[in-house]
């Protein structure tokens, strides 16, 4: 990804070790004479939990929230071969308590942290924004073509998950496990195309049925990661702001639509 | 959104396109500026409940379609107390024909022709997308024998019709599911969630069955605002892009993208 001399980068920052492992993050801040918006948007990547890394595919993601007034931080989290679940749910919540801990230098309000991922890293977010501790708390979710997993259909288990994991620890990494009152106001994506397309759907149906504000986009024909394409990447980005700065950095509500009596029409 | 920069956005007011029974139809027509011209009409059918409203509430957004280099025509049709159904899906019609007769001068392929509508004017939109060339629903408002096919529809916060219902037009001839079936032209809905004059389920039963008929379609549900949630500017413009980039993909230039494949990096 080409780099962007106007966002300002800090690239490798450790947030914590893990097994010997160093954890780190990168922080994408507002160009000058962008309008801080004092909240972080803290992205995870995706690759199934065996692959990725926050380097080297969304860079282009995180310049755009960064150039929209957003602080991005794009965190990793240790893969399959290096610690099985619940490691990668830990280490995503820790980087939220390191952004909310650091908020200050960071120029954000500690209440306005986002999580935001992509396909595993949208699992990820979802299943650490349901399971946060007061100081993991996030404002609100994106999630991208969020995934999901279970055992194969021979019933071996997931690459990610224990040897022998129950069916608790299955259900307890199942976004639909958390989408409920109490979870943070979500936006979704995902392309009809796309094997997670359904679940998406699903996902956003049940959390408005839970009363939490929740907005669904799905793009015809696209298949997963389609954001991978770049006229999708800005719109997405695009509506992600909307509903971000309408939910965290300046709640508001809009009027509601009144039929224009009679001559004066409605759209 | 609307700027008038060296090549601005031109609009004619007022071309008859037809008639529907005694009344001369008109429409309005948003050329987009110079140099940037996708060749694409998309026609645009206001709501009202089919009791009100007029082609003059369409303004904003026919200028972002313009604005994205779409051929944006606002078109009249016969409110209920000008003419009972299928009074208003007639003259839907005559629009799309009189749009695809006149392409040449509009600048438009005449096989791309979209239509888009709100509210009620989305009851339309998916009508005349679902029941292209149907004699019954064809009238006579002129340059009859023309195609009445579109090449896409975009639908905001449509209903299933209960407006004609009320005005006395039979359950069979207006229920909005009839105009879902294979062959449909790829299908865009979008809709809020705090819509409580058409509630959003409506947009999602929409989608369930136009995925069912294995046609393309896209759905965009913007959470809590109410009724004609793109009155706000800022809903406005990124629904206007959505839709463009839906026009564009399946329109204007078709193209389809490459399945993710594990482990391969991102092209570009």
């Amino acid at each position: 990804m080409s780099g962007n001399e106007s966002v300002r980068a800090e690239k490798d920052v450790v947030f914590a070790t893990a097994d010997g492992i160093d954890l780190k993050l990168d922080v994408f801040r507002p160009p000058a004479g962008v309008t801080e918006k004092r909240a972080a948007v803290i992205e995870l990547f995706g690759g199934g939990f065996v692959r990725g890394s926050k380097a080297g595919h969304y860079e282009g993601v995180f310049q755009r929230f960064a150039k929209r007034g957003y602080v991005a931080i794009a965190a990793t989290y240790r893969l399959a071969a290096e610690a099985k679940w619940p490691a990668q749910l830990e280490d995503a919540k820790t980087a939220v308590r390191w952004v909310r801990e650091n908020a200050g230098r960071l120029g954000v309000d500690p209440e306005k942290a986002v999580l935001s991922g992509y396909s595993a890293g949208g699992q990820l977010a979802i299943v650490a924004a349901g399971t946060a501790a007061p100081e993991e708390r996030v404002a609100a979710v994106i999630a991208y073509y969020p995934s999901r997993f279970g055992r194969s259909a021979e019933g071996k288990d997931f690459p990610v998950m224990p040897e022998g994991a129950s069916d608790a620890e299955y259900e307890a990494a199942e976004p639909l496990t958390y989408m409920g009152p109490g979870f943070p106001p979500t936006i979704f994506f995902c392309g009809t195309n796309d094997v997670f397309a359904a679940p998406t759907k699903r996902l956003f149906e049940a959390l408005h049925e839970a009363g939490v504000p929740a907005e669904l986009h799905l793009l015809a024909g696209l298949p997963h990661i389609y954001d991978r394409f770049p006229e999708f990447a800005a719109v997405s980005t695009e509506l992600s702001d909307l509903f971000i700065d309408r939910y965290v950095v300046n709640p508001r509500e809009y009027p509601a639509f009144r039929a224009p009596q009679p001559a004066a029409a409605p759209s | 959104m609307t700027t008038n920069g060296a090549s601005p956005i031109s609009i004619e007011r007022d071309v008859a396109f037809g008639h529907g029974g005694a009344i001369d139809l008109r429409l309005d027509v948003y050329r987009p500026p110079a140099g940037r011209e996708k060749r694409t009409a998309v026609i645009q059918l206001h709501g009202g409940g089919f009791r009100r409203g007029s082609k003059d509430s369409l303004a904003a957004n026919c200028r972002l379609f313009a604005e994205r280099g779409y051929v944006a025509i606002a078109s009249q049709y016969r409110l209920l107390d000008q003419g009972p159904w299928p009074a208003q899906i007639e003259d839907v019609k005559a629009a799309i024909r009189w749009t695809r007769a006149n392409a040449a001068s509009l600048g438009v392929d005449p096989d791309k022709v979209a239509v888009a509508g709100y509210s009620a004017g989305g009851f339309l939109a998916l009508a005349a997308a679902g029941a292209p060339n149907d004699a019954s629903l064809e009238g006579s408002g002129g340059n009859a024998g023309v195609s009445s096919a579109v090449a896409a529809c975009i639908a905001f916060y449509t209903g299933g019709g209960r407006s004609l219902r009320e005005d006395g037009a039979s359950e069979a001839e207006t229920d909005v599911m009839r105009f879902v079936k294979p062959g449909c032209p790829p299908t865009i809905l979008l809709h809020s969630t705090g819509d409580s004059t058409v509630p959003f389920d409506a947009s999602v039963g929409l989608f369930n069955a136009f995925r069912a008929a294995g046609v393309a379609v896209e759905l965009h549900l913007f959470e809590g605002l109410s009724h004609v949630f793109d009155r706000h500017p800022e809903f406005a413009a990124p629904s206007v892009e959505v839709c463009d980039l839906f026009l564009d993909r399946h329109v204007v230039e078709p193209r389809a993208y490459p399945p993710f494949v594990a482990g391969v990096a991102r092209p570009g």
